[in-house]
């Protein structure tokens, strides 16, 4: 009886350890600044903007011309602990825009002499944006996307490969069809 | 005089079959559990180390019953002998390794309580492996009736009784047992081990789940599942798993009928995509039709359409478009409830086609998915207006 209980406390133990493993690294943002951390680069997200102008250009996937350009403002900051500085990379970034997946806008998308001057526009096939260590940097992330969707940002700061993903809006709804 | 007690070999193997039939249970239940657990890891390695681990354990737990089985059916389910010098009782336990104790008559008292029998003793002998004795403080075991025959278990208390009072008077009168009929015990084992084996077998096949399991589709009809449309249901291609949660019928502001189908997909390998160009309506689906491209409507231009919804125009959200999501792009974090409109005919029932593959091909490649008809009654829809 003894060795039978022993053993089930174990498969018990097993399960629950199985059970937990499944972190969760998803984040709501809600106005306020959110700040992700990935050791000792740190992504603030600030704020985000739709534009009403300009449009992006036609893409064959938007047959009938809804698309709008989201912009995230944000800023990279590696704390001084850490040796050496870090590319901002697009790659790190990627929108999804309800069930579609967008990249980080080019640099022919000609958006960029539109924002803040402060702001860097990371595009695409420019060059990378450099952050040394103890500094900061501020930068904007651009996507094309449908409006009326929900937006999550997926970032894999520093290539850690593990990704945190920020809802950056919310929508109430009670049929998940129209908006309340 | 009866100078032995025994199980009763009926009752030690209805508690055996009892004791694998909850293992079988807990196997299945666990498999289910540490599926759902790991529902959500990419890789299909991390639930079958788990489920094997858990397999392990439990295999453990079985070995430990048969052993024990074993032994006592090895020592003819004898748990009580007197001894030869008609002293006290010889008691044999068995565990993982079969353990003897000495309880010299002196020291035994026997209580009798309902359906139990109790003996206790101040202080015994418990012989070890290599046959040496340990002194036992005051312990005891409960013998419950139902575990032996009642008849031998009387005798076997009278005898005990008799010789503990020094043997004094005439020796008590010992009925006598019937004897068990073998031959339908066999049978009975024999049929339970099979269905133990056909539950195990389909019950941690059903449990493990199709997620291991890729489907094999030889002709072209079989690489076409042929399903109803339900709310809250869960349809499985051979890369993707859909989760249907709601199916509507609404009219666009244009006044067509549309067929609103919001569900999420789990893909079930990275090597996948999805877009709207895969659904299609039609009113009949057939290998024909398809064929031919002869679909009533698409899904692929409904991006920005509003519908109405207590007499507003309100705009779809999160309507899946024509570039949708390739491969790992699509990781957890991202997958959430996404809705599919397509125009649909005024019939009472139509099909809404998944194509996992072009069917001019008329066989999908083995990276090809396969394609689902969803058959749908117009009223079973849930309507939104």
């Amino acid at each position: 009886m003894k060795q039978l209980m022993i053993i089930l406390s174990l498969i018990v133990t097993f399960m629950f350890t199985s059970v937990t493993a499944q972190a969760q690294r998803s984040y709501q943002f809600t106005g306020q600044p959110l700040t992700l951390k990935s050791s000792g680069t740190h992504l603030t997200i600030t704020g985000y903007e739709l534009l009403k102008s300009p449009q992006p250009a036609y893409d064959s996937a938007d047959t009938n011309e809804l698309e709008q350009y989201l912009i995230i403002h944000a800023t990279v900051s590696l704390t001084s602990s850490i040796d050496g500085d870090h590319d901002i990379s697009t790659d790190e970034y990627e929108l999804f825009s309800g069930p579609n997946s967008e990249d980080i806008l080019s640099k022919s998308d000609h958006i960029g002499k539109l924002l803040k001057a402060d702001h860097h526009l990371l595009t695409m096939d420019s060059n990378n944006v450099n952050v040394k260590n103890g500094h900061s940097r501020k930068v904007d992330l651009g996507f094309t996307v449908y409006p009326d969707n929900v937006y999550i940002l997926d970032a894999d700061i520093g290539y850690s490969g593990h990704d945190k993903y920020v809802q950056l809006n919310s929508i109430k709804s009670s049929n998940g069809v129209t908006a309340e | 005089m009866q100078n032995t007690l025994k199980f009763r070999a009926q009752s030690i193997l209805s508690a055996l079959i009892q004791a694998c039939w909850v293992i079988v249970g807990i196997m299945i239940v666990g498999t289910v559990i540490i599926k759902l657990a790991a529902k959500h890891s990419y890789s299909s390695a991390q639930p079958l180390i788990m489920v094997g681990v858990f397999w392990f354990a439990t295999c453990i737990l079985l070995a430990a019953i048969a052993f024990s089985y074993h032994s006592l059916r090895s020592q003819d389910y004898q748990l009580i002998e007197i001894n030869q010098n008609q002293t006290g009782i010889w008691l044999t336990r068995y565990y993982f390794r079969t353990e003897q104790v000495y309880v010299p008559f002196d020291w035994l008292k026997i209580v009798k309580n309902g359906s139990n029998v109790h003996l206790d003793w101040q202080r015994a002998l418990r012989f070890d492996r290599k046959k040496r004795p340990h002194l036992q403080s005051r312990s005891g075991i409960t013998l419950n009736r139902e575990w032996f025959d009642a008849t031998q278990l009387n005798n076997f208390l009278a005898t005990v009784n008799y010789l503990k009072n020094g043997a004094v008077g005439a020796q008590p009168q010992m009925a006598i047992a019937k004897q068990p009929r073998k031959k339908v015990r066999k049978r009975q084992l024999r049929m339970q081990l099979f269905m133990m084996g056909a539950v195990l077998l389909v019950g941690n096949a059903v449990a493990f789940g199709s997620t291991n399991v890729k489907p094999r589709h030889i002709s072209g009809n079989d690489s076409h599942q042929k399903v109803t449309l339900k709310d809250n249901t869960t349809y499985r291609s051979r890369n993707l798993e859909f989760k249907v949660h709601h199916a509507y019928a609404a009219e666009t502001d244009e006044g067509d009928p549309v067929l609103i189908v919001n569900l999420s997909v789990q893909p079930r390998h990275s090597d996948t995509s999805l877009s709207a160009d895969a659904f299609e309506v039609y009113r009949k689906w057939s290998d024909k039709t398809e064929a031919d491209s002869d679909d009533y409507s698409e899904a692929r231009d409904f991006i920005g359409t509003k519908i109405k919804v207590g007499g507003v125009n309100k705009p779809v959200m999160n309507i899946l478009d024509t570039n949708g999501w390739y491969g790992d792009e699509y990781s957890e974090g991202v997958r959430k409830p996404f809705n599919i409109v397509v125009k649909r005919p005024k019939s009472a029932s139509f099909d809404f086609l998944y194509q996992g593959f072009y069917y001019q091909y008329n066989v999908p490649a083995k990276d090809d998915d396969t394609s689902i008809v969803f058959h749908v009654k117009t009223k079973d829809l849930e309507v939104l207006k």
